[in-house]
């Protein structure tokens, strides 16, 4: 049967000539689906080699002109598409099959694309399907469990917020460690570019919609292309393309609600007035007799405390609405194809006052005016809309307000209106009426005051519109060489606005103020690339690269602020009475470099690779300017060769390996596009005269750090394709590591940025699926990733350890992100002293004795990461679970000292609290509470918790429609689904979410770790569960 | 046929663009590179820049002077907290608290900016002056990092030449950063280097001149005034004719007669203006650029009223500093007692309407005259001594003062010199510098225990981060326990 199809297909081919002369007739015959038989309505027929095709009817059935030697392709969306010869038949029935993924994925590295099967890389892709399942706005969010060795944390679960991505491992101490992302071959923005909002990524301009897939390069062979910048991973988007044939149009709708998925259960009103009145009955006087007599307690603690019972978490969250609603269009003929999509995704934020709004449009078209040249143009824009809540270290924020304000004071009025909070006389005041019997120092005030008023008046808004551009001319010069040039505009412009009413806490003592910010990014890059495939005797296939890329970028951004407002009406600068603070700058960057790659391989059997790119970049001295880095790769598909022929259960069977140098220039320093240079700073001002002063010491041998990157790997498939997968090692070294060394302060400077040291990431990734039943009108596939990271630093230019804050440390031999403070011990059951681990590993009371007995105590980076999808069909219905997990790192949980502060603070605190050491024998975790006085709750590994997880991140169930009924619609598909995600989290962490970003600052980082998190729980904005109903209908 | 071409098109590709390294140079926007930046002209943007660094927030911005007032005996801090402070004002501070190594890192980014403007720039007349104001403000510097990380010189007395009593010294330019780990001068030499910085001062910097602008920047008056401060700490306690003594007043005589004392009843407004005062000799001016919001340096002390001025309302005057007060004293008018608490208004702001950013006061005649009382005093000139206290009492709505004993005279001393100068920075150091115990009473302040002069905390531990990156530092004794 295979030997004829061959032989039919070689006269075909041989043929094409002589279509001219021969006969015409009339052929009929019907496109089935081969698994059930049913008519395929739509399925494109085309006559191979020309222009002549048709489409079935609704029935399936189609009606053509044929001639004997003509070659049928038949094609429809879902299905393999089959090349079927007319030979002899006047009528055909034709089955098609679904798409069997493995054998056709398609590896994109931005510069080619490579069939899977025939390429050394090691990658990940994720389809375009998978990507839109998740109801995020950020395409990062998407990544999560969907690819091994990719590990995505956030840093806030405020919509629209930075999400940290990373490539197995960290690869550098300062420097950036987020993967470089690429959208249909062009480096794009990424990161945080806004001046005055918490957290926000240039990404969440990025319409989730229009991605075909997305894969995620992470070995020597693919990531060197990138040279200078592929050190971190790197993850290819390509946006989708019109198919030519019938045109198609989608809608997509999406509606939901989402909300807190797990809250800290707090004290109640009574429960925190027995707390502190324990306290403070356990404050001694220096004799030991107690400070405060009973009838002390009454008085600063009365009973009438009670009386209100205000719970802020609850008012603080709020169940959001998200939806998102989107059409897109494709089609085209011989000559152009077109894509069409436009979306809007909207999403409220579990914390009041957030919210993200994104409106985007799209248009993709593929031009081919002869056999020459071709051209594609791709052309998007969006405008998004984030409000964002205050930071989580801001006192007028819910997130801190929601832990931290007592229950004993009313938030809202009879009315229902909020309380202002600080006003003289206003519950939340020290002159409240309800709390004028206390003594002065002793009444509960709401810090920050009420954040409910604070939300209801104040706002920070953040709108970024995009604009994409992005033009390919192709021009194929003889056969198998081809030239390309390309050319992409980024622009991005990012709008702040930040009100304070003047009647807000905030904004109280300067009549309200106004900021206003304005950024313009402009990314250019021009790329030439020159291919050329061909083959020598059949058996030898070459395919080379050689090209040159240059990119510029350019970002401008200013920020004013006026205030003394009359009131909250008007809310502009003009109306603000004083300009009270002005700042602004440019920064610019760029980049350029030669690309070289060959690709060779004999019969497909036996594969080798090499690439080189030269790199320079503005951001290193002239000197050291240009660095050099390739890659070689080998790959061996063993299941060509001809013992291998004869094993019937084995379908497919790669080795490959792979070795490469890449470098690394992102991100580091005061200045992070001029890390070597020393810089007097001349935004300072006295005396209203410019002041300058020494800011970042110079180092003229800075230059690229390197990463030395080994991987090998198996990819296979087995019985029938049930079985597949890939097992990969990679063994990454970083070397002359980008640090902001830290330095004696007599020298005037905290750091200087040196290349020093080496770092080391290992690990295994493991891709499994199988489909262990199928059957006509059942299927069940499996699809399992995880990866292990073993994370080690090897050497720091000579000192054994450098200190990284005041919770971790950087020492060799031990991984990056190393947890180093006092060690917890417990509670003295005879005092109820707390005990860290003192002197020769005893018990000491004395938290000096323990900060000089600090010790390692775990990593922040995950030993394991991955996820496990698992994907049910049945007749018409699907079901999809994934759930992802990551194992083996702690993070801080800096809000549980607040919350169990054993009375430090007069705050709030958790109810787990309320199970403390209490009188002499008591077994407890959680020391006497003493009023006042802080000790137990001081950094330690008592705090220090286990964030492990695995979660229920998706979980789908999906109706389609069958073909008869679609047809009598005169609709092609129709898919209703109801979805939830973050639906469950298996862990043992206490605080809001264990899916906290450990990812470890830099020694000398100044970012705030209220809007990082690395590593830290500090009043994090949590992530949110979310239900949402979906249709999709394909006309 | 494939070959040549392909070569020809990746030949003519490569030398192309490979030309592009000039469009790689691309220079910072608000930078200046350091060959750029330090040069003659640049001479009075980078004196300015002396200034702005001592302004930053863990410098005078706020931080120093209030942790200087907060581990005195005056000022408390109740429940009723922002957490801010806590651990100065209950003793409990360790290597590792955050708030001392910043104040470490910015004294010395004033005396290595004032190291390259002496060592780096020409010597013009145009440099000279500019090189004067360096000299004082690198002697401020060391000035009050000793201070903070050093114990008072009159208690140590001899044991200041033993090693590790002082700070490690910036007293020249730093060309390589990554290998400057000094060691720690001892006490002496600290103070010698302070000493000769003011004396250099004294000749280049501009002169000084009662209410003018000169006020805002170095100048010889303000050099000659911490000069009479160096003078007095390192003086021997024991010796009458130590000749410190007539050092501190013959450096404080001429000060006294060109800077008149305020008169007015009205002393509060003394602090609420944006003008310099008669008193003012250094003072660093904060305008509308410098506004910090919330962190603003009157912030922490203002009371938590619901009013346009109300702040944080941490830092309260305790029964202590209260009972010194008399009904009579002009001084009043720098307290608010607000719910039965008493706040201290000094710096509620500089009449530019941004709430607790003031002009932050360094050096005033009146600490000079109370330091030339106190030479006075320790030379057992009593009569002088009292003449100059009864002269400060005077001009502060109270009557002369009388005793002429010793022990009246060090109290009565030692009384003006809190009630003058509470929330200016000299809380803890004058205390542990007349031997003083810290002790506070009141009922709500915060538990915290009694501090003899002779603990260990008088000298805040060296910041953990310094000790980790240079290994050639000692750390003060008591904290390695």
């Amino acid at each position: 049967m295979l030997m004829r199809k061959v032989l039919f297909l070689l006269l075909a081919v041989l043929c094409v000539a002589g279509q001219a002369f021969a006969q015409s007739r009339n052929l009929t015959g019907k496109v089935t689906d081969g698994k059930d038989g049913s008519p395929i309505p739509g399925a494109t027929i085309q006559v191979k080699g020309t222009t002549r095709g048709t489409a079935t009817t609704p029935d399936g059935s189609f009606s053509l002109q044929v001639t004997a030697n003509d070659v049928l392709v038949v094609s429809f969306i879902g299905y393999e598409s089959k090349q079927v010869p007319v030979g002899a038949a006047t009528t055909l029935t034709i089955a098609l099959s679904t798409d069997s993924k493995s054998l056709d994925e398609v590896v994109v590295t931005g510069y080619t694309l490579e069939k899977k099967v025939n390429s050394t890389i090691a990658a990940s892709t994720i389809t375009g399907a998978k990507v839109n399942n998740i109801s995020l706005p950020d395409v990062n969010q998407m990544l999560q469990g969907n690819a091994s060795g990719i590990s995505v944390s956030t840093n806030s679960g405020q919509p629209g917020s930075k999400t940290e991505v990373r490539v197995r491992g960290i690869g550098s101490v300062s420097a950036s460690n987020s993967p470089l992302y690429v959208l249909d071959g062009i480096i794009m923005s990424s990161g945080d570019f806004t001046q005055n909002t918490p957290s926000q990524d240039i990404l969440s301009n990025l319409n989730p919609a229009d991605i075909e897939n997305i894969t995620i390069l992470k070995d020597a062979s693919a990531t060197a292309l990138y040279g200078s910048r592929g050190s971190n991973g790197v993850v290819v988007i390509t946006t989708k393309t019109g198919k030519k044939g019938q045109s198609r149009i989608n809608f997509n709708g999406k509606f939901g609600f989402q909300n807190l998925a797990k809250s800290i259960p707090m004290m109640n009103a009574t429960e925190l007035l027995q707390y502190q009145r324990d306290g403070l009955a356990n404050v001694l006087n220096a004799d030991g007799s107690r400070k405060y007599s009973d009838a002390d307690i009454k008085k600063f603690r009365p009973d009438h405390l009670a009386d209100y019972n205000t719970d802020w978490m609850d008012l603080a969250f709020r169940t959001g609405k998200t939806q998102s609603y989107g059409v897109n269009a494709s089609g085209g003929n011989e000559k152009t194809t077109f894509y069409a999509s436009g979306d809007y995704f909207k999403q409220d934020g579990i914390l009041i006052g957030s919210n993200f709004s994104r409106y985007a449009g799209r248009l993709n078209v593929d031009h081919k005016f002869n056999d020459k040249f071709d051209l594609s143009v791709k052309m998007s824009g969006t405008y998004t809309d984030q409000n964002s809540a205050g930071p989580g270290n801001s006192y007028s924020s819910p997130l801190m307000g929601a832990i931290t304000q007592v229950p004993w004071i009313p938030a809202k009025d009879e009315n229902g209106n909020p309380y202002i909070g600080y006003v003289s006389g206003q519950p939340g005041s020290p002159t409240w009426a309800g709390v004028a019997d206390i003594p002065d120092a002793w009444r509960p005030t709401l810090q920050g005051g009420n954040f409910l008023h604070t939300v209801a008046n104040n706002y920070r808004k953040n709108n970024n519109t995009q604009t994409i551009f992005n033009a390919a001319l192709g021009y194929n010069i003889i056969e198998g060489l081809r030239f390309v040039v390309k050319g992409n505009a980024e622009l991005t412009n990012i709008r702040e606005k930040q009100w304070t009413a003047p009647n807000s806490y905030d904004g109280r003592n300067y009549s309200g103020y106004l900021y206003n910010g304005n950024s313009s990014i402009g990314l250019y890059t021009t790329q030439q690339l020159l291919t050329y495939n061909f083959s020598i005797n059949k058996d030898h296939n070459f395919r080379l690269l050689a090209g040159n890329e240059y990119s510029y970028q350019n970002w401008t951004y200013t920020l004013y602020a006026k205030n003394g407002f009359p009131g909250n009406q008007l809310q502009v600068p003009d109306v603000g009475a004083n300009l009270f603070d002005g700042a602004g700058s440019e920064r610019a960057y760029a980049f350029q470099g030669l690309i070289g790659k060959a690709d060779y391989d004999y019969k497909s059997k036996y594969f080798l690779s090499a690439s080189y790119r030269r790199d320079g970049s503005s951001r290193f001295p002239k000197d050291a300017r240009y660095g050099n880095f390739y890659s070689v790769g080998a790959a061996w598909r063993i299941t060509e060769e001809e013992f291998a022929k004869n094993i019937s259960w084995l379908n497919d069977l790669k080795l490959r390996s792979s070795y490469g140098i890449m470098g690394n220039a992102e991100g580091l320093g005061k200045y992070p596009d001029f890390p070597f240079r020393g810089l007097y700073s001349l935004s300072g001002a006295y005396l209203g005269e410019t002041a300058a002063f020494a800011n970042q010491p110079g180092n003229p041998n800075l230059s690229w750090e390197k990463q030395n990157l080994f991987d090998i790997g198996l990819d296979f498939s087995v019985l029938n394709r049930r079985v597949y997968g890939s097992i990969g090692f990679y063994d990454k070294r970083s070397s002359a590591l980008l640090m902001e060394l830290p330095l004696s302060m007599t020298t005037g400077f905290e750091a200087i940025n040196m290349n020093v040291g080496k770092m080391m990431n290992q690990g295994f990734e493991v891709t499994i699926g199988g489909i262990p039943v199928a059957t006509k009108n059942f299927t069940w596939t499996s699809d399992l990733n995880f990866a292990t990271l073993r994370n080690k630093v090897l050497d720091l230019g000579g000192q054994q350890a450098i200190p990284a804050g005041s919770r971790q440390r950087i020492e060799v031999g031990r991984p990056f992100g190393s947890w180093y403070m006092p060690v917890w011990y417990g509670v003295d059951p005879q005092t109820g002293s707390p005990l860290w681990v003192g002197n020769d590993g005893k018990p000491t009371a004395s938290y000096t004795e323990a900060q000089n007995n600090r010790q390692f105590v775990g990593q922040a980076l995950p030993k394991i990461t991955g996820g496990w999808t698992n994907k049910i069909n049945y007749k018409e219905f699907d079901l999809s679970v994934l759930i992802t997990f990551s194992a083996g790192n702690k993070a801080y949980n800096s809000n549980r000292a607040n919350l169990e502060s054993d009375g430090s603070n007069t705050r709030n605190q958790a109810k787990d609290a309320l199970d403390h050491w209490q009188k002499p024998g008591d077994i407890s975790d959680r020391p006497k509470v003493v009023f006042g006085s802080i000790t137990g709750n001081q950094i330690s590994s008592r705090y220090l918790e286990d964030v492990s997880y695995a979660r229920i991140r998706n979980l789908t169930l999906g109706y389609t429609l069958p073909k008869r009924l679609l047809s009598n619609m005169k609709l092609q598909s129709l898919r209703v689904y109801a979805q939830a995600e973050n639906l469950y989290t298996l862990t043992s962490y206490k605080g809001w979410d264990p899916d906290i970003n450990t990812n470890p600052l830099p020694p000398t980082s100044t970012a705030s770790v209220a809007t990082t998190n690395a590593g830290v729980d500090f009043y994090r904005y949590p992530t949110s569960r979310v239900f949402t109903f979906g249709i999709s209908v394909g006309l | 046929m494939k070959y040549p071409k392909l070569s020809i098109l990746a030949l003519t590709a490569a030398t192309a663009f490979s030309a592009c390294n000039s469009k790689l140079d691309i220079a910072p926007s608000n930078a200046l590179d350091n060959e750029s930046a330090v040069t003659e002209a640049n001479a009075r943007i980078l004196a300015n820049g002396l200034y702005e660094r001592a302004q930053e927030l863990e410098y005078y911005g706020r931080d120093f002077n209030v942790v200087t007032d907060v581990t005195g005996n005056d000022m408390k801090i109740t429940a009723a907290n922002s957490n801010r402070f806590l651990y100065e004002f209950q003793y409990i501070f360790t290597p590792l608290t955050a708030s001392q190594s910043k104040t470490w890192l910015n004294a010395y980014r004033v005396a290595n900016q004032a190291s390259v403007i002496i060592d780096k720039l020409p010597e013009t007349a145009t440099t000279k002056e500019y090189k004067g104001e360096a000299y004082f403000m690198r002697a401020l510097a060391h000035f009050d990092l000793a201070r903070r990380y050093t114990r008072p010189y009159s208690q140590m007395k001899n044991d200041a030449t033993k090693p590790n009593t002082g700070v490690p010294l910036a007293m020249k330019a730093v060309d390589n950063p990554a290998t400057f780990k000094p060691t720690r001068a001892t006490l002496k030499e600290t103070y010698d280097a302070i000493i000769s910085d003011l004396k250099a001062a004294k000749n280049l910097a501009p002169d000084g001149a009662t209410k003018t602008e000169k006020v805002f920047r170095g100048s010889k008056a303000a050099a000659s005034a911490l000069l009479t401060r160096a003078y007095l700490y390192v003086g021997d306690t024991a010796l009458a004719n130590d000749p410190n003594w007539q050092a501190v007043i013959d450096e404080a005589t001429p000060l006294i007669n060109a800077f008149p004392l305020w008169s007015d009843a009205n002393y509060l407004a003394n602090y609420t203006t944006n003008n310099p005062t008669s008193e003012d000799i250094f003072s660093l001016r904060f305008l509308t650029p410098e506004n910090r919001g919330a962190d603003n340096f009157g912030n922490i002390y203002l009371p938590n009223d619901g009013t346009s001025t109300s702040g944080y309302g941490d830092v309260r005057l305790n029964q202590n500093f209260m009972s010194l007060l008399e009904a009579a004293d002009y001084r009043n008018t720098v307290v608010k007692t607000f719910s039965g608490n008493n706040y201290m208004m000094k710096w509620v702001g500089n009449g530019l309407g941004l709430t607790g950013m003031s002009n932050v006061k360094v050096l005033r005649v009146s600490e000079v005259l109370l330091n030339r009382a106190e030479a006075y005093m320790r030379q057992g000139n009593l009569q002088l001594a009292v003449n100059d206290i009864s002269n400060l009492r005077q001009h502060r709505g109270l009557s002369a003062f009388t005793a002429a004993d010793f022990n009246s005279v060090r109290a009565e001393l030692i009384k003006q010199r809190r009630l003058e100068l509470v929330g200016e920075g000299f809380g803890a150091t004058d205390l542990f510098r007349f031997m003083g115990k810290r002790s506070i009473t009141d009922a709500d302040a915060l538990r915290q225990s009694e501090i003899l002069p002779t603990s260990q905390y008088v000298a805040f531990p060296i910041p953990q981060t310094e000790i980790d990156a240079n290994p050639n530092i000692v750390q003060n004794p008591g904290y390695n326990k």
